[in-house]
């Protein structure tokens, strides 16, 4: 019965073309959506970076950008590292024991500290503003939360071979270069 | 040939370029991705370097076009600053793995006023005695340069130089101006302004090629003990780059073999980096027509002046408005 067998492998092989084709497809989306998340987090870090604030409507700005176009939907971490001068004291409880030297220290601060800057005070909208010095360190973490259509199918069809770390991960990040509160107003 | 084993024949030849371009696609998607990446991460470290090597000399003589060429450059800070500014981009946070990320910068420089200042792995004794593989800023290199009558000329960024007159046996300091005016000092070299700066260039950058290929290589000593299995070699630099670096005090950094999700592939990314002194413009205020106004002093508008400002908007926040010469 040969020709019962070519039809079977005729309709596997077509089978197997209809998800590659479906797959590939979906790895499109994934393609776009990097570049989507690179594009956000880069705009929102520098401006955040070069300006040295951030206020409310710029982190919406950045959220809605960034999930723009996408099926997916994102983590993002934002980490503050403000730079501290501490002088060293060889005995903490004794002002006498001074040592002449300072360390600097960088702070994190969170997204669960920014937030009730941003969000939750009685500042009026529009004036309310986190403020970061020169010489802080700046940096954005975002990955997707949400399986991607492609991660999906893949795992349907190999049966969960795949990983389940997130297919985008984006880290960028770096100094503050200014202080500009009072532009904005 | 039934229905059957045409579409299996077709499927076979279809799949080969299919597969093939499929495979292509990925890599350069890949490969454009991890290049793209790397370049924000260099440039942005590197620019993070600077903006603090701007802020870090002598506090006192900060501010100031004149000060500023001149003062030396604290350049501890700005390489720290450098690594936590690269490492924020590849997501590692850890000193243990920052100080891995380190070991992919084989070189990491600063052309300062009057020399080269680098930093790079080198074996040391420590205060116990014990040989200790670590990173070390090396003694300046100055730009010397030897001429056809035998004297030392150690060139700087721009016009100042200090001489060792062989005849005199003595060491001199100026601009090359003031030199040719000193009746001591008989250095047939100086008196032409087009070879000085011609010869000026190529001493720098000579220099620097030279020290920049040499412990890059040397880096090569080093890479067994420190878990690096990559062959560091000095990347071809388009000549312009180089000649970039002799007006200005910058940054060289360099960044190679990083292993990224392609196998087998290796990024090299050098990064130059130029200072730019501040632009210190005073701004004159005063009344224009009945008007409020202010504008920049090398305008050379007739008006009076009845305050000065540093900033447009100190001046603005006093009910002036700009009167602006640009492009006029």
């Amino acid at each position: 019965m040969p020709n019962a067998v070519a039809k079977i492998f005729a309709i596997i092989l077509m089978v197997v073309l209809f998800y590659f084709s479906t797959y590939q497809n979906y790895k499109k989306e994934e393609d776009l959506a990097y570049i989507n998340t690179s594009n956000a987090v880069t705009k929102f870090v520098d401006n955040v970076r070069l300006k040295g604030f951030i206020t409310p409507s710029m982190y919406e700005d950045f959220v809605n950008s960034l999930h723009t176009g996408n099926q997916v939907l994102f983590n993002i971490e934002i980490e503050h590292e403000k730079k501290q001068y501490t002088p060293v004291y060889s005995d903490p409880a004794n002002p006498n024991s001074f040592t002449g030297e300072y360390k600097v220290q960088y702070t994190g601060i969170y997204w669960d500290q920014i937030k009730k800057t941003l969000f939750e005070s009685n500042v009026p909208y529009d004036k309310r503003m986190y403020k970061l010095e020169n010489g802080d360190f700046f940096n954005v973490y975002v990955e997707n939360k949400t399986k991607f259509k492609s991660t999906m199918l893949f795992d349907f069809l190999s049966g969960g071979a795949g990983t389940d770390g997130p297919v985008i991960a984006f880290p960028y990040g770096g100094m503050v270069q200014n202080q500009d509160w009072n532009d904005k107003q | 040939m039934k229905l059957a084993h045409y579409i299996i024949l077709f499927v076979i030849i279809y799949s080969f370029p299919l597969l093939f371009t499929e495979y292509r696609y990925q890599y350069a998607k890949q490969t454009m991705q991890e290049n793209h990446k790397h370049e924000v991460s260099m440039t942005t470290a590197t620019h993070d370097a600077i903006n603090i090597l701007r802020t870090n000399v002598k506090t006192e003589l900060e501010n100031g076009y004149e000060s500023y060429k001149i003062n030396p450059v604290n350049p501890q800070p700005a390489f720290e600053t450098f690594m936590k500014s690269l490492s924020l981009q590849y997501g590692v946070e850890l000193d243990y793995s920052m100080n891995r990320l380190a070991r992919y910068v084989p070189v990491f420089g600063i052309v300062d006023y009057d020399g080269l200042l680098l930093n790079v792995y080198k074996e040391y004794k420590d205060d116990r005695g014990d040989k200790v593989l670590d990173r070390v800023w090396l003694p300046k290199i100055p730009f010397s340069y030897l001429d056809n009558e035998g004297n030392i000329i150690n060139f700087t960024i721009d016009e100042e130089v200090e001489v060792y007159d062989v005849e005199l046996g003595e060491w001199f300091e100026g601009t090359r101006e003031e030199l040719i005016k000193d009746p001591e000092v008989t250095i047939s070299f100086l008196e032409d302004k087009e070879t000085f700066h011609n010869v000026r260039r190529t001493t720098i950058v000579n220099t620097l090629q030279e020290h920049l290929a040499y412990y890059i290589n040397e880096h090569n000593v080093y890479t067994k003990s420190l878990d690096v299995t990559y062959k560091f070699m000095l990347p071809y630099i388009p000549k312009e780059d180089w000649y970039n670096t002799v007006d200005d005090i910058s940054i060289l950094a360099f960044f190679q073999g990083y292993p990224s999700i392609l196998e087998n592939v290796f990024y090299q990314q050098y990064a130059f980096v130029g200072t730019r002194l501040q632009f210190n413009d005073r701004i004159l205020a005063g009344d224009v027509n009945g008007q409020k106004k202010f504008w920049f002093e090398s305008c050379g508008y007739p008006y009076t002046a009845k305050e000065i400002y540093s900033s447009k908007k100190d001046a603005a926040a006093k009910g002036y408005s700009e009167l602006s010469c640009l492009n006029n």
